[in-house]
């Protein structure tokens, strides 16, 4: 890659990448942070930076793998290029606060 | 002077080894801090160390406080100690519980004199210890001399992937030279906290692991309080961390990769024959956490922080750092290490290792942290449950 990354996966298996710049909707290159590999996708919606957007089509139910591990579930489906957050992401812990 | 490792510390009467050399004003409850706070005034060089508690407390909350108490009188970094108490009996406690340590400690009480009385005893107790602790010379020491303690804090997803690393470097080639290092957060483990189980050096430590999760989490969880919003907080929350999973995975991106040698109650002092990387049964607010680790025997502190936390320990450097290049740059005067260029793949965390361990070496050898030149000096005791 050429230039910096503007994003960073994890692990190449992630469904979700951080942004690491304030990013605008287009075309975004990033990379995994361990294997260096390198990814291109379209954004559809700002992400500021060290927040984070899908990577392929979710729907509501799926799990959120960042690490290579389930970090939650998506509560409305998003499509790739999209800004996933607390409004379309929860924990499967805390259930207790599931309110 | 300087070992091979380069690095000077206080050698105590116990054999631990302090790299800072305050002689504390530790009044053992809230009605003492006016009488401590008067000393620290009347004889300079010395450090009061106010806190809220101390009265009415019983059972287990009260044996935390007073292992608290002891705990940082016995902490290394700490050359002499000037106990202050409202009543003789628990004031006598404390002084008692440190006496082992080695090093001079006396005890005052207010009540039957009053605080004017007390100071003036005190302040002369305490000008005496100033001036043996002045005396005192820097050695070379070791690595594994020197007890580190690592916690996150105002994290983001930076800290996950690049400040926490940085640390997890550092404390592999901690625990490699044969050092120990206490890491802590129970709650914030969750979502990761099989991870944690895995690497436990024994069954007996990953059963004392488990057990000691389990009930966090169930204690916190029992309230029926809705959790969402305080953990993770709310400055997580505004840097891109959604969940207790995503945020405790980037807070064990910070605990190397070595093993897990034993499980530590709160403010508890391990053998120090033993060494190596040890979980403490912690809350994760900052600093209780650090308190507590102080109490059990860190003479240093690596905080990973993304969004910006400001802590700071009365008693122990508390190094900061953080790759987030938004808080580097708006809250440069906080942040010890930047390792932002990692996002950028500037460097390597080989590279931002060893910048790490520079920075720690100069502050072992005396270099204030950010938090020391700013006057941090978070002091903050965990209460169990509510006073009698």
């Amino acid at each position: 890659m050429a230039d910096k990354p503007q994003f960073l996966l994890h692990a190449d298996d992630d469904n979700v990448a951080v942004a690491v710049a304030d990013l605008t909707p287009g075309k975004v290159t990033g990379a995994c942070i361990k294997s260096r590999n390198t990814y291109t996708f379209d954004l559809h919606h700002e992400v500021p930076l060290g927040h984070k957007f899908a990577l392929k089509d979710l729907k509501s139910g799926d799990a959120v793998i960042k690490y290579g591990i389930e970090v939650g579930e998506i509560t409305a489906d998003v499509k790739a290029g999209e800004y996933v957050h607390i409004h379309n992401l929860r924990s499967k812990r805390w259930l207790a606060s599931r309110a | 002077m300087a070992s091979k490792s380069g690095l000077t510390g206080y050698r105590r009467p116990d054999g631990q080894v302090g790299i800072r050399n305050h002689v504390v004003i530790l009044p053992v409850d809230d009605l003492s801090n006016a009488a401590a706070e008067a000393v620290a005034k009347v004889v300079p060089h010395t450090l009061a160390l106010p806190h809220a508690y101390g009265r009415l407390q019983f059972g287990e909350d009260l044996e935390l406080t007073f292992q608290t108490l002891i705990g940082t009188g016995k902490n290394p970094n700490v050359a002499a100690v000037v106990v202050i108490g409202i009543e003789p009996k628990w004031t006598q406690a404390v002084v008692d519980g440190i006496k082992p340590s080695g090093k001079p400690v006396v005890g005052f009480s207010i009540e039957g004199k009053g605080d004017l009385t007390t100071i003036a005893d005190a302040a002369r107790a305490a000008q005496e210890l100033v001036r043996d602790a002045s005396e005192i010379q820097r050695e070379a020491v070791e690595m594994k001399d020197i007890v580190m303690g690592i916690k996150c804090g105002e994290s983001d997803t930076t800290s996950g992937l690049a400040s926490c690393p940085t640390t997890s470097e550092a404390v592999d080639r901690w625990v490699a030279a044969g050092g120990s290092v206490f890491f802590g957060e129970t709650s914030e483990l969750t979502g990761g906290e099989h991870l944690i189980a895995q690497r436990c050096l024994t069954p007996e430590v990953r059963k004392a692991f488990q057990e000691t999760y389990d009930n966090y989490i169930k204690v916190i969880e029992d309230t029926g309080a809705n959790l969402l919003g305080s953990q993770p907080t709310q400055g997580n929350i505004a840097g891109g961390l959604t969940t207790i999973e995503e945020k405790a995975l980037g807070n064990i991106a910070k605990t190397g990769s070595v093993p897990v040698i034993g499980v530590l109650k709160p403010a508890q002092i391990p053998d120090a024959a033993k060494r190596g990387l040890y979980f403490m049964d912690t809350s994760s607010a900052a600093a209780e956490c650090i308190t507590l680790m102080a109490a059990g025997g860190i003479a240093i502190h690596l905080f990973p922080t993304g969004q910006g936390n400001v802590i700071g320990n009365p008693i122990v450097p508390v190094i900061k750092i953080s790759a987030n290049p938004k808080t580097c740059a708006t809250m440069r005067e906080h942040i010890d290490v930047d390792v932002s260029g990692l996002l950028t793949f500037d460097y390597s965390l080989t590279v931002a290792g060893d910048k790490l361990m520079a920075e720690i070496e100069r502050t072992v050898n005396g270099r204030l942290t950010a938090a020391e030149s700013l006057g941090h000096r978070e002091y903050t005791f965990t209460k169990l449950y509510i006073s009698a």
